[in-house]
């Protein structure tokens, strides 16, 4: 029933996403999004054995979404009622930057985050952001807030593979790693819909992976994910390590490269010199994670060692990351 | 293409072998593949057999590609000896082979971009075997260092090749000729920056010894081996492509060569560290490389080839027989690697014509090329004679200091060897080094005939 409840929440969640793309009205957007936000309240709250401290991770996430959301509201109003572009403008990149988790206001994602369970960090840091960032106005009238929102992307790009390495749980480590490709995202967003279209889609894949390779283990901290990370999964993991660590021919450098080559056509000096401070970060992050996940004290079982379902996600995972890529480069 | 078609049917039927066999199998297909690359060398100019639309061979590349499959195949045969490759040696073989494969794909291809992700994509093999055959917790570190240095360096040669990509619609590296007035520092740096720090060139050159510690003695064979002449190859092509002729950043790079050289040799002379020792007697190498390359001249060419091709196997041979005497003794501790010299006295004799042939003594090529490359940079400056007198002096130094402290044979403590007998099969890895080292020699004027 438990199940069923969060299906049901979720499924509701995603069509008012959905419905948000094809508004035209910021207001209809702001109405979508919360709609989406309170549907996602059950599903992140609902676990088998309820503890305290779900409820203290969704509540800071739900207060955090309620101020950005009154702040967005606060600037269509403002604008409706006396037409303060400025300030209307102000508020509403204000209240999409805290509802994404952008730096500085980031402070709420790690927080939240090591309260959801797995299924909650994918949908709120990877499937609730990709909506968001699709309908976000790039407030092109008030160039002020457009440098903001763009240098808050910039910042978030830098400093999440920076606070990655940080990380001591395994979930903290998955927020920052949603603030980092909020930033490319966001960044992504501001060549073109069709970029974050394709990006999102590959993020959202890419982490559906992890996040479920990492909840079948149940791993709690990064130091023992050698010995928490199933061995049948391994393989995979060590492909989405690769990929994320940004070594060609593998998928997230592709990505990389397309938005680098954008951004080189924009003579955006300012986004390359970001994205490969980026990268190099990540790729040391990454390696480090990959080196902590093969080792481990105790022989596992192998390569194509699982179930047939369990195998067939591994090698999922493994053309997903390794031909993909390669497949992007060419459809792009 | 036919070389990389018949390696990977090769592979195809080496699967189905019995896995005691994979491991003989695999040297001899490496064996084959070496034999069969020698189509490719041809005349002057590119190599008829290997134009296809996705690759072009000239001497340059196919001397690179012939080098990279021998050296793959030596290191499988040295690592087969070894005791200390825990695990599974299939996973060994394959990583190998794939290294293999994206080298020999790196040093074929015919634009840049192809170029720049197959020279990353070999940084994924090589972590891997150092992270799982690696000696000691350090590993981890060694590989970020490896990653970052190259990843980073190479950065600015993935904007250029983006450049090309989004500007002129190709970054196809033959038969054109990109000339433009704005050509700065900047630019030059940012295409030889990477390549420089893979070779590596001095002061770029902290990631190669804690490389090497870590590594496995294969990973060494074919670091030293291969890896680090995929600097040499692409500065050679960045050279081509954009008419590099002799410049102020070129000139600054070659100063730097030599103060490396002489940095190296003084480095080695402070080493209790064998592999440390020869790592570091990498970086004095390569600067002659690097100062021949850069001085823009055939003659400065030729040495850099030259070096590049015999370090390619002297450098493995050290590393082998390093291997060799540090598993008898269960030590990387040049003095007491002396105790295992004593036990297998053949040893002794291996070192020696191995310090030999990594000082330069004639009738090792490497005297050629450090010949060679002496006069180019003589002729752009005299008094640069001073230092590289230096050089000579010191690798003489640390040379034989190196042989000396290997077979002392004053010793109070009674020696602890872990086996006292060194067999064919373990020195055979040896032999197959020595055999290309006497084809460099008669072969030397080959990267002349452009």
């Amino acid at each position: 029933m438990q199940m069923l409840s969060m299906i049901v929440f979720l499924v509701m969640s995603l069509m008012a996403s959905i419905a948000m793309l094809f508004m035209s009205s910021i207001f209809w957007v702001w109405v979508m999004t919360d709609v989406g936000t309170l549907f996602l309240i059950p599903f992140l709250s609902a676990e088998t054995r309820p503890k305290k401290s779900w409820f203290t991770g969704v509540a800071t996430y739900f207060v955090i979404q309620f101020f950005g959301s009154v702040m967005i509201l606060g600037g269509i109003i403002l604008d409706w009622a006396i037409e303060a572009a400025d300030w209307s403008s102000a508020m509403m990149c204000f209240g999409f930057a805290l509802k994404l988790g952008m730096v500085p206001l980031h402070f709420w994602v790690s927080r939240s985050f090591v309260y959801f369970h797995y299924g909650g960090i994918f949908i709120v840091g990877a499937g609730q952001k990709v909506f968001v960032v699709a309908c976000v106005p790039l407030f092109s009238d008030v160039p002020l807030c457009a440098y903001a929102y763009y240098f808050m992307a910039v910042g978030s790009m830098v400093y999440g593979p920076i606070a990655m390495f940080n990380a001591i749980a395994v979930k903290s480590f998955l927020a920052y790693s949603s603030v980092t490709h909020t930033g490319f995202l966001v960044i992504g967003s501001f060549f073109g819909l069709h970029i974050v279209y394709a990006y999102s889609f590959i993020y959202c894949v890419s982490m559906a992976f992890l996040v479920f390779m990492l909840w079948s283990g149940d791993c709690k901290f990064m130091k023992n994910l050698g010995s928490e990370l199933p061995g049948y999964y391994k393989t995979g993991f060590v492909c989405i390590a690769m990929s994320f660590s940004g070594f060609p021919p593998f998928l997230d450098f592709c990505t990389k490269f397309v938005i680098l080559q954008l951004s080189m056509e924009q003579d955006s000096t300012i986004t390359m010199v970001a994205i490969l401070t980026s990268s190099l970060i990540n790729l040391i992050v990454w390696v480090w994670v990959l080196f902590i996940a093969t080792s481990s004290e105790v022989k596992e079982p192998g390569f194509l060692s699982g179930t047939t379902g369990q195998n067939v996600l591994n090698m999922s995972c493994i053309i997903w990351n390794l031909f993909m890529g390669a497949g992007f480069s060419m459809l792009y | 293409m036919g070389l990389l078609i018949l390696m990977a049917l090769n592979c195809f039927c080496v699967m189905f072998l019995n896995k005691k066999d994979q491991t003989v199998a695999v040297v001899n297909c490496f064996g084959v593949w070496s034999a069969f690359s020698l189509m490719y060398w041809g005349g002057s100019g590119v190599s008829r057999e290997s134009l296809s639309e996705l690759f072009c061979v000239d001497i340059y590349s196919s001397s690179m590609i012939s080098l990279s499959l021998w050296i793959c195949g030596i290191s499988i045969l040295v690592s087969s000896c070894m005791t200390n490759l825990r695990g599974v040696f299939n996973s060994y073989l394959i990583l190998v082979t794939l290294l293999c494969f994206l080298l020999v794909q790196c040093f074929m291809v015919n634009t840049l971009a192809m170029f720049y992700v197959l020279f990353e994509s070999t940084l994924i093999p090589l972590a891997s075997i150092i992270g799982i055959w690696g000696g000691q917790i350090e590993r981890v570190p060694s590989i970020q260092y490896m990653a970052a240095y190259t990843v980073g360096g190479s950065f600015p040669l993935l904007l250029i090749f983006t450049t090309m990509e989004v500007h002129a619609g190709s970054s196809f590296m033959w038969f054109i000729s990109m000339k433009t007035t704005s050509l700065n520092w900047l630019f030059w740096g940012g295409c030889f920056l990477g390549l420089l720090i893979k070779l590596p060139a001095f002061p770029f050159h902290a990631w190669l010894p804690k490389a090497h510690v870590q590594a496995p003695v294969g990973g060494s064979v074919i670091l030293a081996g291969i890896l680090l002449k995929l600097g040499g190859y692409g500065i050679t092509r960045m050279m081509m492509l954009f008419s590099y002729t002799l410049e102020s950043f070129g000139i600054l790079v070659m100063s730097f060569s030599i103060v490396g050289s002489v940095y190296g040799a003084f480095m080695c002379l402070r080493q209790s560290d064998i592999k440390k020792l020869i790592a570091y007697s990498s970086v004095s190498h390569m600067a002659f490389s690097i100062m021949g390359l850069f001085s823009c001249t055939e003659v400065g060419m030729v040495g850099a080839y030259i070096m590049l091709v015999s370090h390619g196997f002297i450098s493995p041979g050290l590393f082998v027989l390093s291997g060799i005497n540090s598993e008898m003794v269960h030590s990387r501790k040049i003095k007491v690697m002396s105790d295992g010299v004593r036990a297998a006295p053949s040893l002794g004799f291996f070192w020696l014509v191995m310090i030999m042939a990594n000082l330069g003594v004639p009738p090792c090529p490497v005297i050629i090329s450090e010949v060679l490359s002496v006069v180019c940079v003589i002729a752009l400056y005299p008094w640069v004679f001073v230092l590289l007198l230096m050089y000579f002096i010191l690798s003489g130094a640390y040379s034989f200091s190196l042989y000396c402290q290997l077979t002392r044979t004053k010793k109070k403590i009674k020696m602890k060897v872990f086996f006292n007998e060194v067999t064919l099969k373990d020195m055979s890895a040896l032999y197959f080094l020595f055999y290309p080292l006497a084809e460099v020699l008669f072969k030397w004027d080959l990267w002349a005939m452009m």
